[in-house]
């Protein structure tokens, strides 16, 4: 058998070589040690504020002071106000339709409503301001507007189990990155002719959760989806109890919100439970109290 | 005696009461409901009928029921109780109610619901048993009072007492339930005149003895 035998030269230079090899393994993992260093205590806030919508676009321009008046029934509209910014938004259009779909259950649900309107994203422009609500109201007949609007902030902070990051797997099975996702969804009713916010109703949620550092957009994103969910729960929840609280507002004229039919409305005759009871009641009694003209 | 109460005297059946529970759910049925529900539009060119068969129509199953069962329990009981004028009321109130409705509310463009009928048969049959002794006489003016109260009530804020929610947007009608009410009082006192103790061979309603006082 024949051996090959590598000469003096060529094993020098091999040495040399590796030696240099293991120098960009080195950098490479002191620059990943020294950006897991700087992400601690990272922080990312995205939002789509109705003042933003609203108001950001008329800059000093004042709204005259005026009492709503609510011409029953209502046709109401349903949107979600634009990100000013560009930056890619952390709510899917999925998610606002499905949002868009519960609260337009909420408001179905009352007897002054005539119909509902949810209005796609695409029709708002950024900072439209009462102009674009104008416009939406022309294109769509509504009368009142529920704007929804969210803010959402994640903190990333980095524990001392990080330290477990220098042996490299431990970046992998290590869930050293705490991760506090705190998320507001709003629902804002305004009467469009007289500019007035009607009623508010907020939903809020904190989510807490870890991952290490390689999946670490993948848990932000996650908490971010169940931050909205949760979120949004709360809002479904409060609006009910905002809408109770306006209607009996409006029933005892504590609020400042006049109510008129509208001409030409829709009228139903129909009993109510009382009636029903009362009808039920003399319908029992009436057999044992025979009939004693007088 | 009229024919229609000559009828009841003879049967026992309710049968004003099955022809309007019939004429509601035969309306309810037929796709041409939109020729026969109130709309101030068409009535004001002519088209009358509607003025009666408006109380007829009705916007959902669950509107429907609701109204059924009170006129339903209201007629049962005049019927029952041989009450004189009931098949008149059932013929006047719908015309009177409609009539009303369209002078007093002008806003009023359609309508529809047997409330305002189901609120003449209640007020007919507690302002009879004003008329009467017993008992009887006082259950009928606390039912007259509660019926005042819900009437006053619904004018003044516009509300149902325990709203039954009507989706699509109608709204309630209080004067359709006021001017129910006022036919019934004035059918119920126009109708005194000609009460009758009457006496039948199986008793009274329900088959109670009569003390034929």
């Amino acid at each position: 058998m024949e051996r090959t035998r590598k000469r003096p030269q060529c094993v020098a230079l091999e040495g040399a070589l590796r030696k240099r090899a293991r120098l960009p393994c080195r950098s490479l993992a002191v620059l990943w040690l020294c950006a897991s260093a700087l992400a601690c205590g990272q922080t990312q806030h995205q939002a789509a504020s109705v003042v933003d919508y609203l108001y950001s676009g008329d800059v000093g321009r004042l709204e005259q002071e005026a009492i709503p008046v609510l011409r029953l029934p209502l046709r109401v509209g349903v949107a979600f106000v634009p990100s000013a910014s560009f930056a890619e938004e952390p709510i899917s259009e999925k998610q606002k339709i499905e949002l868009l779909k519960q609260i337009s259950a909420e408001f179905e649900e009352l007897e002054f409503v005539q119909s509902i309107e949810e209005i796609p994203s695409a029709y708002l422009r950024p900072r439209g301001g009462f102009t674009n609500v104008d416009q939406l109201r022309t294109m769509f007949g509504i009368d009142v507007i529920v704007l929804l609007s969210y803010d959402q902030t994640q903190f990333t902070a980095e524990g001392w189990t990080t330290l477990s990051y220098w042996t490299l797997i431990g970046a992998y099975v290590v869930q050293g990155e705490k991760n506090d996702t705190h998320t507001m969804v709003d629902a804002a009713v305004y009467d469009i002719e007289s500019r007035k916010l009607l009623f508010r109703a907020p939903g809020v949620s904190q989510v807490k959760g870890r991952a290490t550092p390689i999946n670490l957009e993948e848990e932000l994103r996650l908490d971010s989806d169940q931050g909205f969910q949760v979120a949004a729960a709360d809002l479904v929840t409060n609006l009910q109890t905002s809408l109770g609280e306006f209607r009996e507002d409006v029933r005892n004229q504590r609020t400042q919100v006049q109510v008129s039919e509208k001409p030409g409305y829709t009228g139903a005759g129909r009993v109510d439970l009382l009636l029903i009871v009362a009808a039920l009641l003399l319908a029992a009694a009436a057999p044992w109290m025979p009939r004693k003209p007088r | 005696m009229d024919a229609p109460e000559a009828a009841l005297s003879r049967v026992r059946l309710p049968l004003a009461t099955a022809t309007v529970l019939g004429a509601a759910l035969l309306v309810h049925a037929i796709p041409a409901q939109d020729l026969l529900v109130y709309e101030r539009g068409a009535i004001a060119q002519g088209e009358l009928w509607r003025l009666m068969t408006g109380h007829w129509a009705h916007f959902s199953a669950g509107h429907l029921g609701a109204n059924l069962l009170a006129f339903g329990l209201a007629g049962f009981i005049a019927e029952q109780r041989r009450e004189r004028g009931f098949a008149w009321l059932c013929l006047v109130a719908p015309l009177a109610v409609g009539a009303l409705l369209f002078a007093l509310a002008p806003g009023l463009a359609r309508y529809g619901g047997l409330s305002g009928v189901s609120l003449a048969a209640i007020a007919f049959v507690g302002v009879r048993g004003l008329f009467e002794r017993g008992l009887w006489r006082w259950v009928c003016a606390l039912a007259l009072g509660v019926l005042g109260a819900k009437v006053l009530f619904e004018l003044a804020s516009r509300e149902s007492l325990f709203a039954a929610t009507l989706s699509g947007g109608a709204a309630l009608v209080p004067e359709a339930h006021a001017a129910g009410a006022l036919v019934g009082t004035l059918v119920a006192v126009l109708a005194r005149s000609s009460v009758r103790n009457v006496r039948s061979p199986g008793g009274d309603a329900y088959g109670f003895e009569s003390d034929g006082r």
